[in-house]
């Protein structure tokens, strides 16, 4: 008689490692952060076991520091409705182009990201910082010294051209998955190319868009190199605040606190446009 | 059971913040239990470089002392020293801090007392900047520095670098150094911080502009962007000798001075080894080596600089160098620190 292994044994047994794995190196610290957030700061212990909720609060009823994340939102909320804007039409021009030069253009693409965000963000203070060539060209043009570094726009560009080429890659691929035949019969119908975008393209792709959405607001609300050397220090992002409080101020309770605050925001959010757009999908 | 083994949440809290930083630490613990192993909690980059050319290639590998550099920056090295305070034998010998992080650390109790008998060379030390918890090892003074292009009659004291207004730059990572030097001249006590919050905001909306990196400020003076600024003699020094046209003015007021540190923890798991190092940074061929290359100053009476180094180094006639207030600083730096963020904050 062979005795049967049970199927649910060898499935625990095939995602046992696999699960240990990530509760080791995600779950616990995540667990560990936690708990330090309802600590309490001391200048010279550093850290009082407490279990306060003093440094939500904190965050949550101080306009500055809600300012700080309502920054963060608003730069996030803008780089992508931009990424979207202007990733799209590259995606849907790369997706259907049938040219040999397409694999140029989609390595053209890649390129930008077989570089450090610290680097490309150095190479921005370069254009648009006193001395730069925006300033070299404001100057040719008659206008005397100009310095973009250090505003808001600076950071948005930044952002921008980083999280980009994430939009126009998924959208691509996504677009791509969308017959073509589709858009032919939309045409032979009599639609026009507006229509066929509207109502045709458009609510296919919504899915991409929703992914490409949600990975590049992400990679903006934890922007942490671009937000701190376009922005400087009048600019207030929360992944740099984050970072002063963790590792100048040695606040780790607070550091824990906005770390968590930040994470449960970007999380809700993402959770629902993912919603929303999966309704709206169902809906066509 | 004995009190050690009484788990309670403190103790696990602090067991699970060492455990935290325990894989950085593991192998440099493993290392310093073995004899003639010193573990140098220190900066990374050439402050690294120099203490290996100038300390411990010369002058300690000789004695058999092996040195394990743990390279990282101040806070998160102090932070780690912080929450391996209760473990009996921690993992670091000497930590390298600045002065005033130096005064908390002892504020704290964390700091191993220093006399002749432990390290023989604290007796070359200069009264200014001597202190019975720490060595200091380098210094520079803060200065008024400036384009020699644009401004032609160098401010000789913080009010007259005032009235530059939006063509003065200030280091954000030491601004407090800022309001210190503005202590110094408006209160007459450089202690007086939280005071001259006033004369700092002044500062702020008439556009001076704060730099996150010490490395902006040089393109900055280059760049005709701000022509004074208050930064380390030593840092003019070194940017001059790149090329960056700038030149040190010295406030008639005094000089706030820059001092870094070396300390041995109390729960160093080598300290014969840790005296040795500090006694060694100590030794005026260290110290020369130090001033030669980094433009820092020597801190002990018999390292006399000659030459080309002693002519760069050389501080006019009677120019008054001041340790920083360190109990006041540390006082009130947590608030000052909040309310310089808010002040800068969309400015």
């Amino acid at each position: 008689m062979t005795a049967r292994r049970p199927e649910g044994l060898t499935a625990s047994m095939l995602i046992g490692p696999a699960t240990l794995v990530v509760m080791l190196s995600l779950v616990l610290p995540l667990a560990l952060l936690a708990r330090y957030s309802l600590n309490k700061y001391d200048r010279r212990t550093f850290m009082i076991e407490a279990f306060t909720p003093e440094n939500y609060l904190r965050f949550v009823t101080d306009p500055f520091y809600t300012g700080v994340l309502w920054t963060t939102f608003s730069i996030a909320i803008v780089t992508t409705l931009l990424c979207l804007l202007l990733g799209f039409p590259i995606a849907y021009k790369l997706a259907r182009s049938q040219s040999r030069w397409k694999s140029i253009g989609v390595l053209l693409i890649i390129l930008p990201l077989f570089i450090g965000s610290t680097v490309r963000a150095l190479g921005w203070m370069g254009v648009l910082g006193r001395g730069g060539i925006v300033d070299a060209l404001y100057g040719a043009l008659g206008g005397s010294g100009i310095s973009l570094l250090y505003t808001s726009f600076a950071v948005g560009i930044g952002i921008l051209s980083i999280n980009l080429p994430y939009m126009i890659l998924t959208l691509q691929s996504v677009i791509e998955g969308i017959d073509a035949k589709l858009e032919e019969a939309a045409d032979s119908l009599g639609a026009d190319p507006t229509r066929r975008f509207w109502h045709v393209v458009l609510p296919l792709a919504l899915p991409g868009i929703g992914t490409g959405g949600i990975l590049v607001f992400i990679l903006a609300m934890n922007a942490y190199a671009t937000p701190f050397l376009l922005g400087g220090a009048r600019f207030q992002m929360m992944a740099p605040m984050l970072y002063r409080e963790f590792a100048v101020n040695n606040n780790w309770p607070f550091a824990a606190a906005i770390a968590f605050i930040l994470m449960l925001t970007t999380l809700s959010l993402t959770a629902v446009s993912g919603l929303l757009v999966q309704r709206r999908y169902k809906a066509q | 059971m004995t009190d050690l083994f009484t788990p309670n949440r403190r103790r696990i809290l602090t067991l699970a913040a060492g455990a935290a930083a325990a894989p950085i630490f593991a192998p440099a613990v493993l290392r310093a239990q073995e004899p003639g192993r010193c573990v140098l909690s220190t900066w990374g980059g050439d402050y690294a470089k120099l203490l290996t050319q100038n300390i411990e290639e010369p002058l300690l590998k000789p004695k058999g002392i092996e040195v394990v550099q743990d390279a990282g920056t101040e806070p998160t090295r102090v932070a780690k020293s912080i929450a391996q305070r209760r473990l009996p034998r921690g993992s670091v010998d000497v930590i390298c801090v600045q002065a005033p992080a130096a005064y908390d650390l002892e504020d704290a109790g964390m700091l191993e007392p220093l006399d002749e008998g432990k390290v023989p060379n604290l007796k070359y030390v200069q009264p200014t900047f001597a202190t019975p918890y720490a060595i200091p090892h380098i210094y520079s003074p803060q200065v008024i520095a400036y384009s020699p292009e644009r401004v032609k009659e160098p401010p000789k004291s913080f009010t007259e670098l005032e009235a530059y207004g939006g063509k003065v730059g200030i280091l954000d990572n030491s601004y407090i150094w800022v309001a210190m030097a503005a202590a110094l001249k408006h209160q007459g006590d450089p202690g007086k911080i939280a005071e001259v919050k006033p004369v700092l905001e002044k500062l702020i909306k008439a556009g001076a502009r704060a730099y996150t990196s010490t490395e902006a400020f040089a393109p900055a003076i280059k760049s005709g962007e701000i022509d004074v600024g208050l930064v380390w003699h030593a840092r003019v020094l070194f940017w001059t000798k790149g090329g960056v046209e700038m030149r040190s003015s010295f406030p008639a007021e005094g000089c706030l001075t820059y001092v870094s540190s070396m300390c041995v923890l109390k729960n160093a798991p080598n300290k014969a080894a840790a005296f040795a190092y500090i006694n060694a940074a100590l030794d005026p061929r260290a110290q020369r080596g130090f001033a030669d290359s980094m433009g820092y100053h020597p801190t002990i009476t018999n390292a006399a600089l000659e030459g080309d180094v002693a002519k760069r180094l050389a501080l006019p006639e009677g120019a008054k160098l001041l340790p920083a207030p360190y109990p006041q600083l540390s006082a009130v730096r947590d608030d000052m620190n909040d309310w310089w963020r808010r002040l800068l904050d969309r400015r």
